[in-house]
């Protein structure tokens, strides 16, 4: 009988503590916004929250910090500076993007979606970890330029983030580990599984894909599917794929220091690839007609050549424009209009 | 009669499962009426302080010269390095290793740094582990806190992970810009681990962990001997050093930095 008492009174002050909370923030989103979805064929993720619980205030809180340049040195650059959502979070028509100071980045900015499926990060694959990857920017004296300590000092000075913090992890410090955990409550939530190659795997009589489109899937399946594996279009893997005969930039080999991963740059996802021109680590191919040329007859030979490459990728104009089709169902139009995400 | 004795067994037998099984049931719903094995070990603490030196003398920074075993002088502007995954052992074979065991050690705080270690087992310890360095796992485990929080610095932005030891300086042989040495020594994958375990030998006595009283270990830190052996490092050819051959370079050498000084029980 005791037990009963206890629980009427657990449930009391919860429900007491809940209101509290609801009414320091008023969410955008509801509890049922957050909840993350994928298709069945999707494989199970690599970053599952157990450790990292969402809720619509941490979810509110990432989303925030997201697009705050409180992040950098300056107050000038935030995440969302360098990752759009129109283009699914790469950075529009930039080759290179610049950081604070207009300094000039290396490397092209990527595209950011489907992250929780993702074990590595950067285009060597610099950070290992979901949560810790936004260090590698807000640090970088070419991007943000800002220190981890003095981040986390800016926002303790802030009364709004005081609050937001309190309202999602009911805590009064602040501390790296919940604004690192909160970021990835929000980005971890950029699922991109609604193309319509997505519709057509799930109904292709009610999305049905023209007949290019899928002579464009056959020849993508023969010629590109190795390396660019569906459903995530990645084998997460590090490959030179021949841009270069020596390399100004030494890729996978600045994270492993072995000379056999020179010149290896991260395969990445071609989701939304329709969008995330310009092309390659560096930005050098502006179109996909520019980056089909290449591996068709622009393949440079060099000790670390992907094999699979060695005699580049033979593809026809017709094949090309099939090829390119079919790229383009791979355009998430849902993702890039998703409210919960809007700046 | 023979019937009947077995029938007896029997019963005792089923009961004593029957027992079992319902002990069994109520531990899963967690019945605190249910009594936990009393745990009968006895628990005492020990205070280990590991005391940067420069060869003989307490390390300073900024402000005193040292001469590394090539004979180079240098002045050092920051150490700090990880400690972490205590083990003590006992003769018999038994060890104690206590939960969440990572601790930044950093010059500018002081040229000593004390961590305690409480419920440990009593009884008599010969020897002891630990790592320089953060183990691979907590190098790839996310966003910490403590003495792992990524803010202190010691965390890698674009080759992530900790900087197991890091110590800069000047040094006139240096040939870099400013004659700057600058060491970060770090990375945890093949071949190039950076990790070390470090033993240092109990030779002079062994460590008593008693109830009554806080026994007490002095580690030496000696940073000459991060130069000297195996690798002798002459800062003419080397004056920087991070991920890679180098680190690992240095890294060999850094176990030997350890000794311990003194045991009181």
């Amino acid at each position: 009988m005791h037990r009963i008492y206890y629980c009427i009174i657990a449930f009391t002050v919860f429900s007491i503590y809940s209101c509290k909370i609801d009414s320091k923030v008023k969410p955008l989103v509801t509890e049922d916004d957050i909840i993350l979805t994928w298709p069945n064929y999707f494989p199970a993720p690599e970053y599952n929250f157990a450790e990292n619980p969402r809720t619509k205030e941490g979810f509110l809180l990432g989303k925030k910090l997201f697009y705050d340049p409180i992040l950098s040195i300056d107050n000038t650059i935030s995440c969302g500076s360098c990752h759009q959502q129109f283009v699914a979070f790469a950075h529009s028509d930039h080759k290179l993007s610049h950081g604070i100071n207009n300094l000039l980045g290396e490397r092209n900015s990527p595209a950011l979606y489907n992250l929780i499926w993702q074990k590595e990060f950067f285009w060597d694959g610099g950070s290992k970890h979901i949560e810790v990857q936004p260090i590698g920017p807000i640090t970088n004296p070419v991007e943000m330029a800002e220190t981890l300590e003095n981040v986390i000092s800016k926002l303790r000075k802030n009364a709004e983030y005081r609050s937001l913090f309190k309202a999602a992890f009911n805590s009064d410090s602040i501390t790296s580990q919940q604004m690192l955990k909160a970021m990835v409550q929000f980005m971890g939530s950029f699922i991109s599984a609604s193309s319509r190659y997505d519709k057509y795997l799930q109904d292709p009589s009610g999305f049905p894909l023209t007949s290019d489109e899928k002579n464009g899937l056959t020849i993508f399946e023969q010629k590109c599917s190795n390396c660019h594996v569906p459903p995530l279009f990645t084998d997460n893997s590090y490959r030179n794929n021949g841009l270069d005969e020596t390399f100004k930039d030494s890729g996978r080999f600045r994270i492993t220091n072995i000379n056999s991963d020179i010149g290896k740059f991260k395969v990445p996802s071609l989701r939304n690839v329709e969008l995330t021109y310009p092309y390659m680590h560096d930005g050098r191919f502006e179109t996909l007609d520019q980056v089909l040329n290449h591996y068709s007859k622009g393949v440079k030979a060099s000790g670390t050549l992907d094999v699979s490459l060695n005699n580049g990728i033979a593809l026809t104009p017709a094949e090309k424009s099939q090829l390119i089709a079919f790229l383009k169902t791979l355009t998430d139009r849902d993702f890039i209009k998703d409210e919960r995400f809007k700046e | 009669m023979n019937f009947f004795k077995s029938y007896i067994a029997l019963f005792l037998i089923l009961s004593l499962w029957g027992c079992k099984k319902d002990s069994a049931i109520k531990e899963e719903i967690n019945d605190p009426s249910i009594d936990k094995p009393i745990d009968v070990t006895q628990y005492g603490k020990v205070k280990i302080t590991f005391n940067n030196k420069a060869g003989g003398s307490d390390l300073v920074l900024n402000t005193s010269n040292y001469t590394n075993a090539n004979g180079d002088q240098f002045t050092v502007s920051k150490f700090k390095y990880f400690i972490s995954n205590i083990i003590l052992k006992k003769s018999d074979g038994s060890t104690f290793a206590p939960k969440e065991c990572y601790h930044l050690i950093d010059n500018k705080k002081g040229n000593t740094y004390t961590l305690t270690l409480d419920s440990v087992p009593l009884g008599s310890y010969n020897g002891m582990d630990f790592l320089l360095g953060v183990d691979s796992a907590r190098n790839t485990s996310g966003a910490q806190l403590g003495a792992l929080d990524p803010s202190t610095g010691m965390f890698w932005s674009w080759n992530q992970g900790y900087i197991f030891l890091m110590m800069e300086g000047n040094s006139p042989n240096s040939t870099a810009f400013d004659n700057a040495l600058v060491f970060h020594i770090g990375g945890f994958t093949q071949p190039y681990n950076c990790i070390r375990k470090v033993s240092p030998s109990f030779s002079s006595k062994d460590l008593i962990i008693t109830e009554s009283k806080t026994s007490s270990m002095q580690i030496k830190t000696d940073l000459l001997k991060l130069f000297e052996t195996p690798n002798l490092i002459k800062f003419a050819q080397i004056s920087e050093g991070m991920d890679g051959p180098i680190g690992v370079t240095l890294a060999n050498n850094g176990v030997n930095m350890f000794s311990i000084t003194a045991i009181e029980n």
